[in-house]
């Protein structure tokens, strides 16, 4: 028996962290080496094996062919995204097209997904977790920036499952992080998260009163991070030596690899101190042969800020239009907090306190407050799960607009960005053709004008249309953003009030079929429950149409009981929905299905009578 | 109700009125879609712009539903509050609902049936369970408590059955009833469209100046007339007795065996009336009928060819013949009865190898049937493959035990032994 614990884990671009409720309060768990942060990092040794975390990140220099990092810059990412473009060109591993357009790292000759990747990490987070408390974790709330879009969250999601935990909740990382910093306090009063992680920049605002954290505000940048920083510093070092050694360092998978962690060394170290030296000896065999080069220099803290600048005033701008957004000036802003290892750094700190006109608060842990929100958020939900009424609730918003590409390509937003999840919105499609059997929908998540400008969350071909002249064939399409910010679609005939099916025909997302090996391959647990789940489905589906049957029954009778046809029909039915009844109580899937298809036909007949 | 109010301008703002149930309208799609975006507050500008259709167009819908009485434009917020008192949220459970499967209590059941009377009929204050008079901090700290009731995470992992949509509803309407409450210009719009308070209600003089005409609704012999006019323009009443019709037809044609019209009449009855189970019986029989029949004629051109064309060119003739088998075989849904047909004429032509597919084939569709087997041992025997066919021939015996099979069985293993 599993614990009933859930962990809150932060899936971090560069490190990762994993925290419990204990004893009723949250804690970070430290893993086998004491660490309370394990590197994002996953290799392929040259065994086979697969190796994660400080392991991983240790062996980077000699194997960096077959080390991935910061997978999170890619996940849920299609081909061709200028994020993927822009990640093949700085990392040293291999990034292949996938199978459907999606993206893949090849290590050893085997292709990964990039949800397989990051389940890999969730998977050793997960083991610090049960290591740490000695028994078996199965459920975790996951952390994500507030700016990913669907598809991003989807893969997490996928990740989440891979790794064989049950994500009870997505949450953002900037309102995890105000979740755990309000924990216990009692606060009232408005809040700015500022959020600069390894790959990514989120800014939240939250309302904070009676329990109730309610995010006003979400933006962000996706390619904003302590990775640019480093890539600045990357350049800045390469250029250097090409100018004097003429030697482009980077087209040398190791040597890129190692300018990589020197970037990101100095960049931490220049945090406290005022200047730093960067030594590389034998960094590269020149291309003609001869001694090897070394590299030497020192990088003052004032250089390094002089090659981030346009990257901290872009934070600075987006919090600004943030704040103008959400209707507020800095001077109703309560306190802000500074999370995500590259607030340490002394000018983004500073650039805060300046805009803010304020010190930002001193009470959190960047590197950690994020997972101990998570694990306050997963313990809540447990609580309300038990029917206990936990002191404190979550209103988070979408951060994009939700739409669909109309005439002209132009965004159609159903749903503005910054409205409270869960929320839904309806569209009605009609048919332009005479006889039209399908309608299809271009859905789409951004926040640009032309269609185009923004990411395509999926096309969905409407099928099975009923036969009628264009125009008489009206479906309501119903698009849901569920409290993980995961999007769903669902389509009905607003006439006869069938469900339309749906096909997905482009998404990056892996395929049931793919999830289904990758989870073979892992544990073959997770499906059976994912099997069963949907046998409980349609059971439920059958006893809400019996139901549903019963009720307009008598209504029916009326109407058919008129006619001898309808006498027949009657009998036909009665003896149908009977058979379905004994089903349903027993019944295995197969059963039910066929069981489902008999009530939905009788449901729309009797339906029809009895309007 | 006013019936000079059959112009509508482009500043109009229409609304449903209250109590029609739009589903019993004789409305076409585009009234329809106009309709769906009617909502009160639209003016018939926007109407025009949110459903892109011509402005007459929209016009010409919107006289033709107010002169239906299902739309009205001069909006009266008092008539509704009254129609309200009528009624009012529900004080207890209905049966139905206490009944259903959920995780539930029955005063949670009560209190979400509560509040959503108030999310479709009472007012934002009522929402959030506020006075009219309330402060805005007393509106926020009512919008975070109904929240705190409300919000789907309130309600983990629990099965609510049809409270699922209400809760819906209900958050949704909490978060407008407080974006409109805490913005005090909207709030100051939203509060003049609101009747006064009920408390003191005016009664407002009903002086009826010409006695109304009589109810025909209170007419039993009218009411019954009415009904079964109702009852009889039931679309799917009409369309199951169609079906009836085009079944009973396909039944006799079939009888007739008039194959071709008979299928033709049957997909009709399918088209009418899917739901109904013995048309779909008569249809699977008379598509098997179909497949059946042009296979019986493939067969018999088969037949044909082995009689007229021995010894004329047997390289060409086999040729041509395996052609024809194949294609035979391609045909899905025949009976094991036509393979074995089949498998025989091309034995009878001399062509046993050519009948190892038919024999096959009948074998998987009917491995007890007697005929299937024994074309099988023959086409075995043929081949000099004398222990399957043994094998096969001590089966067909066991269930059709005959002496001549008894004695063939003798010669067959006797012949294996030899080989």
């Amino acid at each position: 028996m599993a614990s009933n614990k859930v962990i809150g884990i932060d899936l971090g671009t560069t490190n990762s962290c994993v925290a419990v409720m204990e004893n009723g309060a949250p804690r970070v768990i430290p893993n086998k080496g004491g660490y309370k942060t394990t590197p994002s990092v996953i290799a392929a040794a040259e065994n086979g094996r697969r190796l994660v975390g400080q392991i991983a990140k240790r062996q980077a220099v000699t194997n960096a062919e077959n080390t991935v990092y910061a997978a999170k810059r890619i996940i849920g990412r299609k081909w061709g995204h200028p994020a993927v473009e822009t990640a093949r060109h700085a990392v040293p591993y291999a990034i292949v097209e996938g199978p459907h357009g999606d993206v893949r790292v090849r290590l050893r000759g085997r292709d990964h997904s990039i949800p397989e990747l990051s389940g890999a990490v969730l998977a050793e987070m997960k083991k610090v977790a049960e290591d740490f408390l000695g028994e078996p974790v199965e459920k975790a709330v996951i952390t994500i920036p507030a700016y990913f879009n669907d598809g991003q969250r989807q893969a997490t999601k996928d990740a989440g499952v891979i790794a064989g935990l049950d994500v009870i909740r997505i949450i953002n990382e900037p309102t995890a992080a105000a979740l755990a910093f309000g924990f216990g306090k009692k606060l009232q009063k408005t809040v700015c998260v500022f959020d600069l992680g390894g790959g990514t920049f989120d800014i939240s605002i939250l309302d904070i009163g009676d329990g109730v954290y309610e995010v006003v505000c979400a933006a962000g940048d996706t390619f904003l991070g302590g990775e640019d920083f480093d890539n600045r510093v990357i350049d800045w070092l390469a250029f250097g030596f090409m100018k004097d050694q003429n030697v482009d360092l980077r087209q040398d998978r190791m040597a890129l690899q190692r300018l990589k962690d020197a970037a990101e060394t100095a960049k931490c170290e220049l945090s406290t101190a005022d200047t730093t030296s960067i030594n590389l000896p034998f960094i590269i065999t020149p291309p003609g042969g001869g001694e090897a080069l070394h590299l030497q220099t020192t990088l003052p803290r004032q250089k390094l800020e002089e090659l981030t600048a346009d990257l901290v005033d872009r934070c600075i701008q987006i919090t600004d239009r943030a704040l103008k957004d959400a209707g507020l000036t800095v001077k109703d802003i309560g306190d802000v907090l500074l999370v995500g290892g590259m607030t340490r750094m002394p000018i983004v700190q500073h650039r805060v306190e300046e805009f803010f006109k304020r010190s930002p608060n001193k009470g959190v842990h960047p590197d950690e407050v994020v997972a101990l929100g998570a694990a306050v958020q997963g313990a809540a939900l447990m609580e309300q799960e038990a029917g206990k009424k936990p002191d404190m609730l979550l209103l988070d918003v979408t951060s994009h607009n939700l739409g669909i590409m109309v005439a002209g390509g132009y965004l159609q937003t159903l749903i503005e960005a910054n409205t409270t999840v869960p929320c839904s919105a309806s569209h009605l499609f009609t048919t332009v053709r005479d006889n039209q059997t399908q309608v299809k929908i271009v859905v789409l998540q951004g926040n640009e004008r032309r269609a185009e400008d923004n990411e395509v969350l999926g096309e969905f071909l409407l099928t099975g249309l009923r036969d009628a002249p264009r125009g008489q064939v009206t479906v309501e399409v119903t698009f849901e953003i569920n409290s993980d910010g995961i999007v769903s679609v669902h389509a009905r005939d607003t006439e006869t009030g069938a469900q339309q099916s749906i096909t997905v025909t482009t998404a990056s997302a892996l395929t049931d079929d793919e999830m289904k090996g990758i989870l073979e391959a892992n544990k073959a647990e997770a499906l059976a429950s994912k099997s069963r789940d949907q046998t409980d489905q349609t059971r439920l589906e059958c006893e809400r149409l019996l139901r549903d049957i019963d009720k307009l029954w008598p209504e029916a009778e009326k109407v058919f009981g008129a006619t001898e046809a309808g006498k027949a029909t009657l009998r036909n039915s009665k003896s149908a929905v009977e058979k379905a009844r004994a089903d349903v109580a027993g019944g295995d899937k197969a059963a039910l299905q066929e069981t489902l298809g008999v009530l939905q036909r009788t449901h729309q007949l009797v339906k029809g009578a009895a309007r | 109700m006013n019936v000079a109010a059959e112009s509508v301008k482009l500043a109009d703002a229409v609304r449903l009125k209250r109590g029609v149930d739009i589903t019993q309208l004789p409305l076409g799609a585009q009234e329809g879609f106009i309709l769906s975006r009617v909502d009160g507050r639209t003016v018939v500008k926007d109407l025009v712009a949110s459903t892109g259709l011509p402005q007459d167009v929209v016009l010409d819908a919107l006289k033709f539903l107010l002169k239906l009485g299902v739309v009205h434009k001069d909006y009266n917020p008092t008539e509704d509050a009254e129609a309200d008192a009528a009624d009012g949220p529900p004080e207890v459970l209905p049966q139905e609902l206490a009944d259903e499967p959920c995780d539930l209590a029955a005063d949670a059941r009560l209190r979400i049936l509560q509040v959503e009377y108030e999310t479709t009929r009472g007012t934002h204050y009522g929402v959030l369970g506020l006075k009219r008079a309330a402060s805005q901090a007393e509106i926020k700290q009512a919008y975070r408590e109904t929240s705190r009731e409300f919000h789907p995470d309130a309600f983990f992992r629990k099965n609510l059955g049809s409270f699922k949509a209400r809760l819906e509803k209900i958050f949704k309407h909490v978060k407008k009833a407080y974006d409109v409450l805490s913005d005090e210009t909207a709030r100051r719009e939203y509060d003049k469209a609101l009747p006064p308070p009920p408390a003191p209600r005016p009664k407002t003089p009903k002086a009826p100046a010409v006695p109304p005409p009589p109810d025909w609704r209170l007419d039993p012999k009218r009411v019954k007339e009415a009904e079964e006019r109702r009852l009889k323009r039931n679309p799917m009443v009409q369309r199951v007795e169609r079906a009836q019709r085009h079944l009973a037809k396909a039944r006799e044609l079939l009888a007739a065996k008039q194959l071709a019209q008979a299928a033709n009449e049957i997909g009709l009855a399918s088209a009418q009336d899917p739901w109904n189970e013995d048309v779909r019986q008569l249809q699977d029989q008379i598509n098997q009928q179909v497949r059946d029949d042009k296979f019986a004629k493939a067969v018999a051109r088969i037949e044909l060819a082995t009689a007229a064309g021995a010894g004329f060119n047997p390289e060409q003739e086999e040729k041509e013949l395996a052609e024809a088998v194949r294609s035979a075989m391609e045909m899905e849904g025949a009976s094991a009865a036509i393979y074995v047909k089949l498998g025989r004429a091309l034995i009878k032509g001399g062509h046993p190898k050519l009948a190892k597919g038919p024999a096959d084939r009948a074998l998987k569709l009917a491995p007890d049937d007697d005929k299937a087997i024994m074309l099988t041992v023959d086409l075995l025997e043929d081949a000099r493959l004398f222990h399957n066919a043994v094998r096969l021939l001590e089966k067909a015996h066991q269930a059709n035990p005959s002496p001549e099979r008894a004695e063939r069985i003798q010669r067959l293993r006797k012949a294996a032994d030899r080989k």
